[in-house]
């Protein structure tokens, strides 16, 4: 009885030994794979954070230059941006502001009519401003009828093609249509005269 | 009386255990001793010493086997292992994950993946700080570019179109001089800041790709941006407004790869004339501001002085003493109403021709054909033909044309008029 007991007993610890020494095996393996694996990690994180920390202080420098760039050179973007405000006003005003066109296209016909070359505006008709969805502005659109001599047509053509100019006094506009006759067609030497109506848009922003 | 032979026997020391003599006399002892034995075997008489006693081993098996020392070691090592895997997973996870932060805090240790996290955040911030400060600049400067680029274009156009005079052109050739060089200095430092990186190398999981790292820095900077402009949307004074619509733009084109190619692939100094023309063009129609807006109506825009000019150039091409002076003495084309229509892109011409033959209605022909051979116009077609007078007085017909104005007027290479071609009938 006794032999068996001890015989039990010494099976017992060798079961032991065995399962001590696969757990151990086991858990080492493990272990030591999530340890490597980790470690890795953290090595790399560490340098990653070394590096990160000479970037954030080689940044820190970067910004105080950028910033200093920026503020010298600001006081010129300042004034660019008021000589363009004052300009936009003027040729992309903020609303159809046509009144202030009105006053426009009467200095124009100031500045071109004379006496041998006429340029009478005889009406102006404004409609309904138009604001389009997909664009981003909207239209005053107007027609003007008009008496004039050839030189002054070619000069009022060239008014409205080069209006809108950032360093100018004009206000953006262009030509829809235009439908001129011609006076005077009757052969003597007299300077040829115009008769046209002319559909023009005036834009202002949205 | 006691049997001797189940006596124990006493013997000698070093007959109880031989083994343990060890020693030279312990060995001549045995060897005496064996040659006794031998003698009294040989000759049948009974051992002095008798049998060897038997161990009765079951009496060691009352008691439990020695404990094991490789056990012992394993379960030590076990032991430590467990304790070594424990404090590897609290290591770790207190070192590279948050789940431990609390205690880290209230510790005072320091976790690598949050001072890596801090860092990282105090990288982004700063080389946002970095990109907002060039962004702002580079828009100010392609304001400044777009701002000289429409005098350039203007003054371009000028010393290209056949409407203005010598001197105007000659005037408009020398403000180009002094455009280019303006715009030379803007293009060449908004490209300098444009060619910086705007990102820096991030250390995480999240972002190992350049790609990403880019696209997280620009989506920074745009909500920096943004968030900037908002807290001064209410704003009212000028400056402020002012600073709003600045932020707002320079937002428009954070990540604009389109403008960024454009402005580093072009070598400014080298560009024609045409090609600073066409490069102000193009970065308009990339960047969203209110000059690109006005650019873009402006490139809508049809120069009907030019269309005019055009007409009148193939019309010289065909009556060469096209003017209202000579019409009424030696015949020719005189126009009475032009219809343009810029919507529907169509010109309506209606006027007279008069022939001192019978030739008007080739005149006419003529006329049609030399429009429809100019680039600015297409599909021009007049189908009913009508004349009158006499061979004694002449021919008058009647002009009612239409034409198609083409897509690509362009301001640029107008063709020169070619009044040698005069038809035939003109000459005679």
């Amino acid at each position: 009885m006794a032999t068996i007991s001890r015989q039990i007993e010494e099976r017992r610890q060798k079961i032991h030994i065995r399962t001590y020494a696969a757990l151990c095996t086991i858990l080492f393996l493990i272990m030591g794979f999530y340890t490597y694996n980790k470690f890795q990690e953290y090595s790399y994180i560490k340098s990653g954070l070394q590096a990160s920390t000479n970037i954030a202080g080689q940044l820190r420098t970067e910004v105080a230059q950028v910033k200093t760039q920026y503020d010298n050179n600001k006081k010129d973007f300042d004034q660019l941006d008021k000589i363009m405000d004052q300009n936009l006003a003027t040729v992309f005003p903020s609303n159809d502001n046509y009144t202030e066109l009105t006053r426009a296209l009467d200095s124009y016909e100031e500045d071109l009519a004379q006496n041998n070359s006429p340029f009478e505006v005889s009406n102006i008709e404004y409609q309904n401003p138009t604001t389009s969805e997909e664009e981003s502005y909207s239209v005053l659109p107007f027609r003007m009828t008009i008496r004039s001599s050839n030189e002054n047509f070619t000069k009022f053509l060239h008014l409205v093609e080069n209006s809108g100019a950032f360093d100018g006094d004009a206000r953006l506009m262009d030509m829809s249509s235009i439908k001129l006759n011609f006076e005077n067609s009757g052969g003597d030497q007299s300077e040829e005269l115009i008769n046209f109506t002319v559909q023009i848009n005036a834009y202002f922003q949205k | 009386m006691e049997d001797p032979l189940n006596k124990a026997p006493e013997v000698d020391k070093a007959l109880v255990n031989p083994l343990d003599q060890n020693n030279q006399q312990a060995a001549a002892e045995s060897s005496i001793i064996k040659n006794i034995v031998s003698s009294e075997t040989s000759t049948g008489e009974a051992s002095i010493l008798g049998a060897a006693p038997e161990l009765d081993t079951s009496l060691l098996e009352e008691f439990a086997p020695k404990k094991s020392m490789l056990l012992f070691i394993l379960k030590g090592f076990f032991a430590f292992l467990v304790i070594g895997s424990i404090a590897s997973v609290l290591f770790f996870n207190s070192q590279l994950t948050s789940n431990f932060d609390f205690i880290n805090t209230k510790l005072g240790i320091p976790s690598v993946i949050n001072d890596l996290t801090s860092t990282n955040a105090e990288v982004i911030g700063l080389q946002t700080d970095i990109n907002l400060f060039r962004y702002l600049q580079i828009k100010s400067f392609l304001d400044k570019f777009s701002y000289d680029g429409d005098s350039f274009i203007r003054n371009f156009e000028t010393s290209q179109s056949q409407t203005v005079s010598s001197g105007e052109q000659a005037q408009a050739k020398t403000e180009l001089e002094g455009l280019r060089k303006q715009l030379y200095e803007s293009f060449s430092a908004a490209k300098e800041l444009l060619s910086k990186d705007t990102y820096v190398p991030i250390i995480d999981k999240e972002y190992v790709d350049d790609v990403l790292v880019q696209l997280l820095f620009q989506e920074k900077l745009k909500t920096k941006l943004l968030d900037k402009a908002t807290t001064l949307t209410d704003g009212q004074d000028t400056q402020t407004r002012r600073d709003y619509k600045n932020y707002m733009n320079a937002a428009n084109f954070v990540g604009n790869a389109a403008l960024k190619s454009l402005m580093i692939q072009k070598d400014f100094p080298s560009l024609s004339d045409l090609e600073v023309y066409e490069l102000i063009k193009q970065v308009d129609s990339i960047i969203v501001n209110e000059m690109s807006t006005i650019q873009k109506i402006k490139n809508q825009r049809i120069k009907w002085s030019d269309i005019i000019n055009e007409i009148e150039l193939k019309t010289k091409a065909i009556d060469s003493h096209y003017s209202k002076d000579y019409y009424e003495t030696v015949g020719g084309i005189r126009y009475t109403s032009f219809d343009f229509d810029t919507n529907n892109r169509k010109i309506s011409i209606i006027g007279e021709t008069k022939t001192i033959n019978t030739a008007t209605f080739t005149m006419i022909a003529d006329l049609i054909d030399k429009l429809n051979g100019s680039e600015f116009f297409g599909n021009g077609e007049m189908r009913s033909f009508s004349k009158s007078g006499s061979l004694s007085e002449g021919y008058t017909g009647s002009l009612k044309l239409t034409l198609d104005l083409q897509q690509n007027v362009l301001v640029t290479d107008k063709s020169t008029p070619d009044i040698t071609e005069t038809p035939d009938f003109l000459n005679n």
